[in-house]
């Protein structure tokens, strides 16, 4: 192991601190809403605050999405892998459930990113 | 000729070994895209004793038939892409020729993981998932560096098998 190699593990954790820093402008606040996309497009908008069960269909597919206190997860999906069932429960902004097969993204909003996307 | 092909099939045979092996292994933190990478131990051999294109055709080799034996076509894809983003950065940091194997294999793993996430952000179209991305790196950091010090310390006993080669 060289001295190089050092300076290089020693940038890489400076980058990594930049990019958190950098996130925390957008990202990691108290999630509000729970937003549900689509091949990309936004399909559905459910408060976080609101206990629910809801059945995502995908042409044919499907994902089940549980709304509870405060936390949103899958319980049960109809792709191969299921590794969106696996995946931890959500509750901050920018936090995400990822379903590729079925393209699904289920993802925690708050107010400041919804702002954002308007910006033309 | 007869060689090289024995040794490709060989390291190849040993990729899919190690890449079962983390299969078996369950190494679920919740988040997508973490992996132990443990082929990559094969794979930085291959690069170090036989060159970038007997590497890739490894890589590729192992992908395929570990996704045929145990995932699925999206699982192949996605793989795919992970592998030939790791291995374009680990040729580069390799090419510079200042920095040991350790730095290759840090930047293999943290390149393929965020190379995974940069695709999977294409195919659902959503940029909101590179939130994933300082927790993939670090992930990355820490595997490529147990890997890569436990390969250093490897590489130069079996000189002596491979010089052959």
């Amino acid at each position: 192991m060289k001295k190089n190699d050092l300076i290089f593990i020693g940038i890489i954790f400076v980058a990594i601190f930049v990019v958190m820093i950098l996130m925390k402008t957008v990202f990691l606040n108290n999630g509000e809403v729970v937003e549900i996309l689509i091949d990309g497009k936004l399909q559905e908008t459910f408060s976080l605050e609101e206990n629910q069960e809801y059945m995502i269909e995908t042409k044919g597919d499907f994902n089940k999405l549980i709304i509870e206190d405060g936390k949103a997860y899958i319980e049960d999906a109809s792709c191969p892998d299921r590794l969106c069932v696996q995946q931890k429960s959500i509750k901050l902004s920018g936090e995400s459930l990822i379903c590729l097969p079925n393209k699904v993204v289920v993802r925690i909003s708050g107010k400041s990113t919804e702002i954002d996307a308007f910006a033309n | 000729m007869t060689k090289q092909i024995s040794y490709l099939s060989l390291f190849t045979a040993f990729a899919i070994v190690l890449s079962y092996v983390e299969i078996l292994i369950p190494f679920n933190f919740g988040i997508p895209g973490v992996k132990l990478g443990l082929a990559n131990f094969i794979i930085l051999l291959a690069l170090y004793y036989m060159g970038i294109k007997q590497a890739i055709l490894i890589n590729v080799a192992r992908i395929i038939i570990i996704g045929f034996l145990f995932g699925n076509l999206f699982s192949i894809l996605f793989s795919l892409s992970g592998a030939i983003f790791s291995l374009f950065f680990m040729f580069l940091i390799k090419k510079t020729k200042m920095f040991s194997i350790v730095s290759v294999s840090v930047i293999g793993g943290i390149m393929h993981n965020v190379g995974q996430l940069v695709i999977a952000a294409f195919v659902v179209e959503t940029y909101s998932i590179l939130y994933y991305i300082p927790i993939l790196i670090i992930a990355g950091l820490i595997t490529g560096l147990l890997l890569g010090i436990v390969t250093n310390l490897v590489k130069d006993k079996i000189k002596y098998i491979l010089r052959q080669v």
